[in-house]
């Protein structure tokens, strides 16, 4: 037996609408009811878990839990703040969950919540199209252009490599610039972003933003605007609204002498 | 050039924001996996793969949101065969008999297969449902590079037609990833 974590929310008073219908069932199979386990003004979201959860189960466990996790989360997300947690973490029991993280964190919990009241998380890509911004590369280097219009399509094959790669250069010349217009034009609407890693060729941009909820009708507007700025060499994507995952500052170390590590 | 303005206004007139949720595992499978609250003590939790596979997994995991999007479009073209004498899934082997588009269009198939046997659109028991369906494949997939990490295990009980599934289906399907996953599993080991 061991205490799964969903993540955590301001102890809700007695007319809150986060019933036990509400907190619903978790990960495991079959799926345990979710909980709640208070502490002072805080409570965590927890679940009782019997035997392994995700790849020890089996793959399709894995994904089973993944989905359960997320909904979990965005089903209280719907209700109330709440400070979700990575997928995966395990306790060994109640008391742990409160001996190792509410109550030694229970500042910066209480802190967290209260900067991320009223906010949610927008996930927004934007990806080049590549037809279109091989388009937009060769209107924007006419000599290329032209020396691409001079040709047969009959050139030998390294010619063509060399066309390409002079292709692939002019878009990652690209790439840092647009990254940086779509960040000045999306962050005076963003309480707080973050940026990660790009994952392929192609992708401009992937980054979190925060925003009010009341911000949100503002933010959608803007984003068609930059859609429409932007052209179509660019496709923006935006996901949300979602419980501020990248906003949360709660990243407890493993201590040597903790009297919960085993 | 001229047409650049006129395709965008007639495709994008306005960039749509998907509500959480509506958009599959895929889209929140990043922030779930990496982001907010770790207690390093605790994320030993059973996730044998997940370190190590991290990419791996979310190459699975997201071609199985792709499979569900293939299903609902099967779903629909099922809709408009529902009056003629073909099937779909008889419709899907006929037309498509080899690769990984077959491969995915038969998921599909089965899945969308099920998908008809219910009517409400609940999100915890739509789910169940579905896994049914789309388990087997992603237990398949994750199964090679389980097998080619731990050198054996994960043998899942399986029914018979999913196995022969699993004898058919290509090495290639993630082709977007452009490498082959066991290959790739091997490699970190």
């Amino acid at each position: 037996m061991s205490t799964y974590l969903y993540g955590v929310i301001r102890r809700p008073g007695p007319r809150s609408k986060l019933t036990r219908e509400a907190l619903g069932t978790g990960v495991g199979e079959p799926p345990a009811r979710v909980r709640m386990l208070e502490y002072r003004d805080i409570a965590a979201i927890v679940s009782t878990v019997d035997g392994p959860i995700g790849y020890d189960a089996s793959a399709r466990a894995l994904r089973r839990d993944m989905v359960a996790h997320s909904a979990v989360q965005s089903r209280i997300f719907n209700i109330r703040t709440i400070l979700p947690a990575r997928f995966g973490l395990m306790m060994p029991d109640d008391r742990t969950a409160r001996e190792a993280l509410l109550a030694p964190q229970y500042d910066q919990l209480l802190e967290d919540l209260q900067r991320l009241k009223g906010k949610v998380e927008l996930s927004v890509k934007a990806d080049y199209v590549e037809q279109g911004v091989i388009r937009q590369v060769l209107q924007d280097d006419p000599p290329l252009a032209q020396a691409i219009a001079g040709r047969s399509g009959r050139e030998n094959y390294n010619d063509r490599i060399d066309l390409g790669r002079q292709i692939a250069q002019a878009i990652r010349a690209r790439r840092d610039h647009d990254a940086q217009w779509l960040l000045d034009q999306i962050a005076p609407l963003a309480s707080d972003l973050v940026t990660h890693q790009a994952q392929s060729e192609l992708s401009v941009l992937r980054a979190s933003v925060l925003v009010a909820t009341s911000e949100l009708p503002a933010f959608d507007r803007e984003l068609a605007r930059i859609q429409e700025e932007a052209g179509p060499g660019l496709r923006l994507g935006c996901v949300g609204p979602l419980p501020a995952y990248s906003f949360v500052s709660i990243h407890v170390p493993v201590e040597e002498d903790a009297q919960w590590a085993s | 050039m001229l047409d650049q303005g006129s395709t965008l206004t007639r495709r994008d007139p306005q960039i749509r924001r998907a509500p959480a949720g509506s958009a599959g595992l895929y889209d929140v499978l990043d922030l779930i996996l990496d982001k907010g609250i770790v207690i390093d003590a605790f994320v030993r939790v059973s996730l044998v793969g997940i370190e190590l596979l991290t990419v791996d997994a979310r190459v699975v995991i997201a071609s199985v949101d792709t499979y569900l999007r293939y299903a609902e479009g099967a779903e629909r073209l099922q809709l408009y065969a529902r009056s003629g004498s073909v099937s779909l899934p008889e419709f899907v082997e006929d037309k498509s008999k080899k690769g990984a588009a077959s491969q995915v269009a038969k998921t599909g198939a089965k899945a969308a297969g099920r998908i008809f046997n219910q009517d409400d659109d609940d999100e915890q028991e739509g789910g169940k449902e579905k896994e049914e369906g789309i388990g087997g494949t992603l237990r398949k997939a994750v199964g090679k590079i389980v097998h080619t990490v731990t050198g054996g295990g994960e043998e899942d009980e399986d029914d018979k037609d999913q196995e022969k599934e699993q004898k058919s289906a290509p090495h290639g399907r993630h082709s977007g990833n452009g490498s082959g996953k066991p290959a790739k599993a091997g490699a970190r080991r």
